[in-house]
């Protein structure tokens, strides 16, 4: 490797490493962004067994497959079945158990907290957050919080208080949400997924004129509030739908959708690639909270707009997935920067022998910058250079 | 003419953006798009605007407004769907609409009123309203052009 294609992420210390690779962790319910991490590692490593025009698959967790294939033209899809006689080139079957982003940041931090004892730039309290970002990477934390911060307005369902009471519990849900998120390191898809449902039944309650009708449109939290963050949401949609609101819900929806692109904004003005990653991971969860609601009034919301929000959703998930794919990206080119390296090249190989040389390399700077997401603006000088 | 069409289907293309994905077809598959299809797509929304022009000229720019959501939507899913988008999307069908909208075209103020009712359609659609004001605004910007381009060559041919 020469001195020119070291990449961004060749001088970043245990402690940053730990960094990247928690913020990834927390970007996407854990599995299925290992899987898809495995998936971009194997491409990595054995591109020959993903040629272009042929299908692959990938078993997910409990849900079937997923197929794609990408054309020579660069155009791909992907879908859930198979198409009628088409053949499989490479299937890929994680392990159940496997982990590798998780693991990897088990033994950052078992490094730090080596490193710590003895003495040095890394401290603690350094180690503290990344094992407390390590600890809310268990499976039932965001349930935890949602029960939590959920149980007290069920309480006052069951003791039939009215709209104004129940109101109040939902405000105060709401600030000890804020103080959670403060002092735990709650994550921001369950602090964005929550604190949507705790507004959105706020706004439903005001609509109420008894207890039964306030217990009417909360009975999600009948049942149980002991759900993940995105489930709650769903079935918040669900109950607000019921009372008309179905305005309510897109105006949330579209006010997602506009505070993503927003952060992602800032996230490509930022000077380093963590703080790249820092603006995204603020972004993902409102695009995530935008997609289920937009999914939801696709299906169920009001008959008239539901080709629109279905448009719209499908807009949404492929934000999603560009606005994710950063993280595995990082997380992949702390082994060896392989992916800067693969960048670089992409943006050399415009400059070659064209007349318009200045243009093509533009655009393959902005696809990887403003299209992928994987870079801030800052960078553009260097993958150019 | 065909590489003036080109370079404007190009220069469309630097400004869609993943709110394109409203205008794609639901068929259950999830796409994602390579620059070739981007430039399709914007040939076809180039080719719209100017069969929006031509459309004025005959005085039926508002039933146009109406049909052209359908009509762009139409032509993304042959582009998505073909091996060789590019070709779609500026091979015939844009070049025919340059040159209908060359004898058609009379005014600025039709110019601006396509515009508006393509910003309309795309956000009926599905496009977020400042997307789609910015994407009309650029193809009117290189939907000008092109006749401009293509009087001023006209102007010395024999």
């Amino acid at each position: 490797m020469t001195e020119d294609f070291v990449g961004p992420n060749a001088a970043l210390d245990d402690l940053a490493q730990a960094r990247v690779c928690a913020r990834a962790l927390h970007a996407h319910e854990n599995r299925l962004f290992e899987i898809g991490y495995e998936v971009r590692r194997l491409q990595r490593d054995q591109p020959q067994a993903f040629p272009d025009g042929v299908w692959h698959g990938v078993a997910l967790p409990d849900s079937g497959s997923w197929y794609w294939k990408v054309r020579e033209s660069g155009h791909g899809v992907s879908a859930r079945k198979l198409p009628e006689g088409a053949a499989v080139g490479t299937f890929v079957t994680v392990p159940r158990n496997a982990r590798p982003v998780r693991d990897r940041l088990l033994t950052l931090l078992q490094r730090l907290e080596q490193a710590a004892a003895v003495g040095g730039s890394v401290t603690g309290d350094d180690v503290a957050v990344v094992r407390q970002a390590v600890q809310a990477t268990e499976d039932d934390e965001p349930c935890l919080v949602t029960e939590r911060l959920l149980a007290p307005a069920r309480r006052g369902m069951q003791d039939q208080l009215g709209p104004p009471a129940i109101q109040a519990m939902l405000g105060r849900a709401l600030e000890e949400l804020a103080l959670m998120r403060r002092r735990r390191g709650v994550d921001l898809l369950t602090t964005v997924g929550v604190g949507w449902s705790i507004q959105l039944f706020g706004t439903a309650v005001q609509r109420a004129s008894s207890p039964q009708h306030v217990a009417w449109i909360m009975r999600p939290l009948l049942t149980s509030s002991e759900v993940d963050p995105m489930a709650l949401l769903s079935a918040t949609a669900s109950a607000l739908l019921d009372v008309g609101l179905a305005d309510v819900l897109a105006g949330f929806a579209e006010r997602g959708r506009e505070a993503s692109q927003r952060l992602v904004g800032q996230a490509l003005d930022s000077q380093t690639l963590e703080e790249h990653l820092d603006g995204l991971f603020g972004a993902l969860p409102h695009t995530f909270s935008s997609l289920v609601l937009f999914r939801f009034l696709a299906e169920n919301g009001p008959s008239e707009d539901r080709s629109r929000h279905k448009k719209v959703a499908t807009m949404v998930d492929e934000r999603v997935v560009r606005q994710l794919n950063p993280f595995q990206t990082q997380v992949l080119d702390l082994d060896d920067q392989s992916e800067w390296r693969r960048h670089r090249e992409v943006v050399a190989r415009e400059r070659t022998g064209e007349s318009d040389d200045a243009a093509r390399v533009d655009r393959a700077v902005k696809k990887l910058i403003e299209d992928e997401l994987f870079y801030p603006r800052s960078m553009a000088a260097r993958l150019t250079a | 003419m065909h590489s003036d069409i080109d370079t404007s289907a190009r220069a469309v293309g630097e400004v869609l953006t993943d709110e394109v994905y409203v205008l794609l077809p639901d068929d259950g598959e999830r796409h994602f798009l390579g620059e070739a299809v981007l430039v399709g797509i914007a040939g076809s929304l180039l080719a719209a605007f100017l069969k929006g022009l031509t459309a004025a000229a005959e005085d039926r720019v508002e039933q146009w407004g109406k049909d052209v959501g359908a009509w762009i939507v139409r032509r993304v899913e042959d582009v998505v769907r073909s091996e060789q988008p590019d070709v779609v999307g500026t091979e015939k069908v844009l070049p025919d609409a340059v040159t209908e909208a060359r004898s058609a075209f009379r005014r600025a103020g039709d110019a601006q009123e396509v515009e508006r009712l393509l910003a309309t359609a795309l956000v009926d659609e599905g496009m977020a309203a400042s997307e789609a004001a910015r994407i009309a605004s650029r193809v009117g910007e290189q939907a000008r052009g092109l006749l401009a381009e293509d009087r001023d060559s006209s102007a010395v041919q024999p």
